[in-house]
């Protein structure tokens, strides 16, 4: 493992049954993740983002899921590099949460609709760091100050119920830091709020990251808050990372017709000179992942498919600097 | 969940503002906590002795030294009836804890783990093919007929009704965001179970055993007619028709009087179920409003 790496993924694969047969929901997946840096997994629904932050988690539902090949390596504070994809489940309890984090989309369903939010929180810091009732309200409470929810020490009785979503998010937010991770994973956590309120929680999650130097895995589908968030960019289509690069790199000179594709996707990020006036929108649907195309799996929906690319799928390849793409034909992209 | 969360937020306020508005409730739940309270303070209620044999006062109609008439012995039957209702509340109420216990654990261990599911869920649907009264019967034979192998055949004999209703709700909360979030904080699962999926499952839980209150002392009535409950010294509402049943010609009263405490207290328990479901289902509440 690489020495400033605080995760790295290698050749995940993680595998679904259905109907009896199997099929590979993450195929071959090999990202790194820096301390203090953000990290964007981009895809389509389905394109297998969002099992890939379940396999880190060890929270992929069994049955009818497993991982089913590959590492996933992560420096644990004490500086020992530990494979999270064949940690014992009781090692795994100490990692989540403890040194991984992780942020639903849901803000509105993720807390518990029975117990206050400083219970809530609490729990957490009761568990990981031992803390007895009233020390761990009174952290809760400056968690929440650190989200930036005005008169913490009244929300901490409050119940779930009486908080707007954006709120609810901040919350989460809060028992996810609650026990100083290194990795924070945030899964679509904006994509439930409004516009107003996406923006307050990138850039209460940006200024936390300087703050406290975690690093973020950042899961969406919107490129948007990519651009404003992300250091680096992965982005995934039928359980595989088509093309990676820093985010500068990859959305001003994308190198796969994928990525290309999802710009010309987004009113915004059209730049001058592409003619087209009517929006782009990529063909067709992402493949059932238990019948993948031969060769190249974007191929069919591709604009640039020649026939040899239904040949041998391509390798993630080297395409200079820190970049890769799945492509043979991304010169020309 | 927004059922649960309803009931969190209108808590025992709404319950009792159901409970007022709707007098026929009110009725009931008066007429259970009557009969609890003479059930409780029998020997204090009552002048007379439960097993005072006089021959010379045998098979009297009800009248006002003896409210509910005489038994074949002599002996009151007033308070013989509330002294049953003291036997059949108790063996009822021990029933409900019995099958709510093990019900609650053998559903949310099939809800939750769905490994065992498969197992669980045949040994429920296994244990429900058996016919109620039969199953406690046998029940009972093999344990020796006692107060407490009765609580014990009913709780077994109820416990797959609960667990169904406990699988049934587990799945559906097993699957809100809040468990994964509780997972992904590093929350062992005995304390997710406890502490995230129990609350939530809780109200359907508390319908189900007020209905099962209900079925058991039903059940509890039948098996002591049949004989097979409680030893028959005990005064219990299904062996006082029992014994009584050889005098309805003379004496029909020693029937009616049980059979009357049986049919009010399962229907109040059965009308106070149903005012409970309709509080804790949001989408009935209107109705019940």
């Amino acid at each position: 493992m690489n020495g400033d790496s605080l995760l790295e993924v290698i050749d995940l694969r993680t595998v679904f049954v259905s109907g009896g047969r199997l099929f590979s929901a993450v195929d071959g997946v090999s990202f790194a993740i820096r301390k203090g840096e953000t990290l964007a997994l981009v895809g389509e629904s389905g394109s297998g983002k969002s099992v890939t932050s379940l396999s880190i988690m060890r929270l992929v539902p069994n049955p009818p899921g497993r991982i089913a090949g590959g590492g996933i390596f992560f420096r644990s504070r004490s500086g020992a590099v530990e494979d999270l994809a064949r940690l014992p489940l009781r090692s795994m309890r100490r990692v989540r949460g403890g040194e991984i984090a992780m942020i639903f989309q849901e803000p509105m369903t993720s807390l518990n609709p029975l117990f206050r939010v400083g219970f809530q929180i609490s729990e957490a810091i009761r568990l990981h760091r031992g803390l007895g009732r009233r020390e761990a309200l009174r952290e809760a409470e400056r968690l929440l100050g650190l989200v930036d929810i005005p008169d913490p020490g009244e929300r901490l009785w409050d119940f779930p119920h009486q908080l707007s979503g954006g709120m609810r998010q901040r919350v989460m937010i809060a028992m996810a830091l609650s026990c100083q991770p290194s990795l924070v994973i945030a899964d679509e956590p904006t994509t439930a709020l409004d516009v107003t309120i996406q923006a307050q929680i990138l850039d209460l999650m940006r200024s936390l990251q300087r703050e406290l130097g975690m690093s973020i895995l950042f899961i969406t589908h919107n490129l948007g808050v990519v651009a404003e968030m992300a250091d680096r960019v992965a982005v995934m289509y039928a359980g595989r990372i088509v093309e990676t690069g820093t985010t500068r790199d990859v959305f001003s000179a994308p190198r796969h017709p994928y990525t290309r594709g999802l710009m010309d996707c987004i009113p915004g990020l059209i730049r001058e000179g592409t003619a087209s006036r009517r929006l782009y929108s990529i063909p067709g649907g992402m493949p059932d992942a238990s019948r993948l195309p031969d060769g190249c799996v974007f191929a069919p929906r591709c604009r640039l498919a020649e026939p040899g690319c239904a040949g041998a799928e391509p390798e993630l390849a080297g395409i200079g600097g820190d970049r890769f793409s799945r492509c043979r034909r991304w010169k020309e992209v | 969940m927004s059922g649960t969360e309803e009931g969190a937020r209108g808590g025992w306020r709404a319950v009792l503002a159901v409970v007022w508005r709707r007098k026929v409730v009110t009725a009931s739940l008066a007429i259970l906590l009557l009969m609890a309270f003479l059930a409780v303070f029998a020997d204090w209620v009552s002048p007379h002795s439960p097993t005072a044999i006089r021959a010379a006062r045998r098979l009297r109609p009800p009248s006002t030294v003896n409210w509910f008439g005489t038994d074949e012995y002599g002996r009151d039957l007033f308070t013989r009836v509330i002294l049953g209702g003291r036997t059949s509340l108790l063996i009822g109420a021990l029933t409900v804890l019995f099958s709510c216990f093990f019900g609650t654990i053998l559903g949310m261990i099939g809800g939750y783990f769905r490994r065992v599911d498969m197992l669980v869920n045949r040994v429920i649907d296994a244990m429900m093919a058996f016919p109620d009264i039969l199953l406690a019967i046998t029940l009972i034979s093999v344990l020796r007929p006692s107060a407490s192998s009765v609580v014990v055949a009913l709780g077994i004999v109820y416990t797959p009704r609960v667990a169904r209703v406990a699988r049934a709700s587990t799945l559906v909360v097993r699957e809100l965001a809040f468990i994964d979030a509780a997972r992904v904080l590093g929350v062992p699962t005995w304390r997710i179970l406890l502490s995230h999926v129990l609350p939530n499952i809780s109200s359907p839980l508390i319908v189900q055993g007020t209905f099962i209150y209900a079925y058991a002392i039903l059940a509890e009535a039948g098996l002591s007619y049949l004989g097979a409950g409680v030893s028959p010294e005990i005064p219990t509402w299904g062996g006082i028709i029992n014994a009584g049943q050889q005098y309805i010609g003379r004496a029909p009263w020693l029937m009616w009087f049980p059979g009357l405490f049986i049919a009010v207290s399962v229907f109040s328990l059965q009308l106070a179920g149903d005012a409970l479901r309709d509080v804790m289902d949001p989408r009935l509440r209107r109705e019940a409003s």
